[in-house]
């Protein structure tokens, strides 16, 4: 595969019910409509992923515990879609993704913690990377919460070959930041040098 | 395949702070696992109070005013500034700009969040949800330690400690930080407990791995830390030559029974490691108990013919989920250093066609491979060796 793709989710696209994900998230029918209408099946198995977010599956842990609190049990498949690395594993196993998967969990900007852990790893490794950002909450959360965050979902697929000449640099005071997926799509296209900067940490790139 | 690090050079686990069921360090609870001891209550293995007081009697845990009143209290974020104020002593740190921290967890303050939550799904008074449980952690931590550097939260299930250990050695061998500090923590909480009950995984009694007779993980609680650099400070101080990480893509909530996930992972941190099957002179299992995780684990060890000794400790410390892969590998570090490792204390051989060990054996301990195993189809392995 040669393209590198970048996809975001739009709300006024809703996707059609699909039997196959009767018991998944929110997060995991946003993200697994958008990579099989997107990505091609010979996606390589060694691709890594990195998914970041800022509250992962927030929604099956409310609900969860709402079970928990009002009937004294929880149901088992909201436990196993909660927080624990439900939404990355469920990429996995629906596109029989093969390597590594991680999930991070920001404290702000999720994309940019996406984007610093993916490309570190891709000059190390040098293996396609697959980098996900998404993020809902429960509308009945928010009558506890003083805060919300629209549900959102968008990923940026790397080549082997786009990324072969990644390499680190340090001088970066001349180059432009990238904050969100779609500009790191734009600046690996277009072979420009760019630096990411995430909590405390800016890290330049330049692709030859 | 090429790896763009040529030659990579080894880091090393310097200095270390931990606390557990058992006590506070590592050498407690390498103690309690030689003599086998076994405090589970109803599958669960909590950090006993007096530990969490001695915690937070300690002068300058919280050096400032928390973010958020209702964690001032919470025990794991007492446990986590304990182990980090303890290396801060050890080892002159600042948390300047080039100091590093990766936190390893599945829940956070999940336990202060779902008090919260449940108060207002009985119809009682809250005081709101401020936060989200995992970044409000890290964002705590940091706030206390007035930390200035780069911060990764990592919350891939039960492998999360490993990997946040991979990507730490990266971080370090690109030159992006001069230390990284590693940090494990997990504290029991409802949605853990009764949760993994709710899938039938958790033992309600003893947690028996590698035994025809086990019947699931049993929860503990523990934080382990350390601070991982390119450079050896300590006369014992172990070195990471070594790391893989692997998918299977099989379900949620169990490992591929083939055990191709962890062959696959074992397998990356082998060749990254340069070395074989044969060099590996003791496994440390993930080993959770659960019938489909000693099994697939089993495969894999299996068919990539490593003859060396394989045991779990979980039997005698439980399962802390993102921790563990934290503070068992400084089990793993004891083992370098003493020369011995632990055996499976309630481990049946005959059922499993590896070499299971099910004493403790004094050994020549050059090099160790760690595994862990997580929900999601996650694995992730480690090589841990001395300097010659």
């Amino acid at each position: 595969m040669s393209a590198n793709l970048f996809w975001k989710y739009d709300p006024k696209q809703e996707a059609a019910f699909d039997p196959r994900f009767r018991k998944a998230t929110t997060l995991m029918r946003i993200l697994i409509g958008g990579l099989e209408k997107t990505l091609p099946q010979d996606l390589p198995n060694k691709t890594e992923v990195f998914l970041g977010s800022l509250h992962g599956e927030i929604e099956p842990t409310f609900n969860y515990l709402k079970g928990l609190a009002q009937n004294g049990v929880g149901r088992p498949f909201l436990f196993q879609n909660s927080l624990h690395h439900s939404t990355t594993g469920f990429i996995s196993q629906q596109l029989q993704i093969l390597g590594p998967t991680y999930s991070l969990c920001a404290i702000d900007e999720p994309q940019k913690e996406v984007m610093a852990a993916a490309l570190v790893q891709a000059v190390a490794n040098r293996n396609p990377v697959l980098m996900i950002h998404a993020d809902s909450f429960p509308e009945e959360l928010g009558e506890v919460s003083d805060y919300s965050v629209k549900t959102e979902g968008e990923f940026l697929y790397l080549t082997e070959e786009s990324l072969s000449t990644l390499e680190i640099i340090s001088e970066t005071s001349e180059l432009k930041g990238v904050g969100h997926f779609e500009e790191l799509y734009s600046a690996i296209n277009s072979k420009q040098s760019f630096k990411i900067n995430f909590q405390h940490m800016e890290i330049g790139f330049r692709v030859n | 395949m090429e790896r763009a690090i040529k030659n990579i050079a080894p880091v090393f686990i310097n200095e270390h702070a931990s606390i557990h069921p058992y006590g506070v360090g590592i050498e407690s609870l390498w103690e309690a696992c030689e003599e086998k001891k076994r405090h589970f209550e109803n599958g669960l293995l909590y950090i006993p109070e007096e530990h969490s007081k001695h915690c937070l009697g300690t002068e300058n845990l919280f050096s400032r005013k928390t973010l958020l009143n209702e964690v001032a209290e919470n025990k794991l974020l007492a446990w986590s500034l304990f182990c980090l104020r303890s290396l801060e002593e050890k080892s002159q740190l600042k948390w300047g700009p080039r100091d590093g921290l990766i936190i390893a967890t599945t829940t956070g303050l999940t336990r202060v969040w779902e008090s919260e939550l449940i108060n207002h799904f009985q119809g009682e008074k809250t005081n709101g949800i401020l936060y989200q449980p995992i970044g409000g952690f890290a964002q705590e931590i940091r706030h206390q330690l007035e930390h200035q550097g780069p911060i990764q939260i990592v919350s891939s299930a039960c492998a999360a400690g490993t990997q946040a250990i991979g990507l730490g050695r990266n971080w370090l061998n690109l030159g992006l930080v001069d230390r990284c500090v590693i940090l494990g923590a997990e504290q029991i909480c409802d949605l853990t407990r009764t949760g993994f009950s709710s899938l039938s995984l958790v033992n309600g009694e003893d947690c028996l791995p590698f035994n025809e007779t086990r019947s699931g993980i049993c929860l503990s609680e523990a934080v382990g830390a350390f601070v991982l650099e390119r450079q050896k400070r300590r006369e014992h101080s172990v070195k990471i030559v070594g790391y893989g990480c692997a998918s299977d893509g099989y379900s949620m909530t169990a490992p591929k029974p083939d055990g191709s996930g962890p062959l696959h992972s074992i397998s990356q941190a082998l060749e990254d490691a340069a070395l074989t099957s044969e060099d590996i002179d003791w496994v440390h299992a993930h080993g959770t108990g659960s019938l489909q995780n000693d099994r697939a684990e089993a495969a894999a060890i299996k068919q990539l013919e490593i003859k060396a000794p394989v045991s779990s400790t979980k039997g005698i410390h439980g399962h802390s989920l993102a921790a563990s892969g934290v503070w068992e590998t400084l089990l793993c570090c004891e083992a370098l250093k003493r020369q011995k490792i632990l055996g499976s204390a309630f481990s049946e051989p005959k059922h499993f066609t590896i070499n299971m060990a099910r004493d403790n054996q004094n050994s020549k301990v050059s090099y160790i491979l760690k595994n862990t195993l997580g929900f999601g189809g996650i694995n992730a392995s480690l090589i841990l060796g001395r300097e010659a």
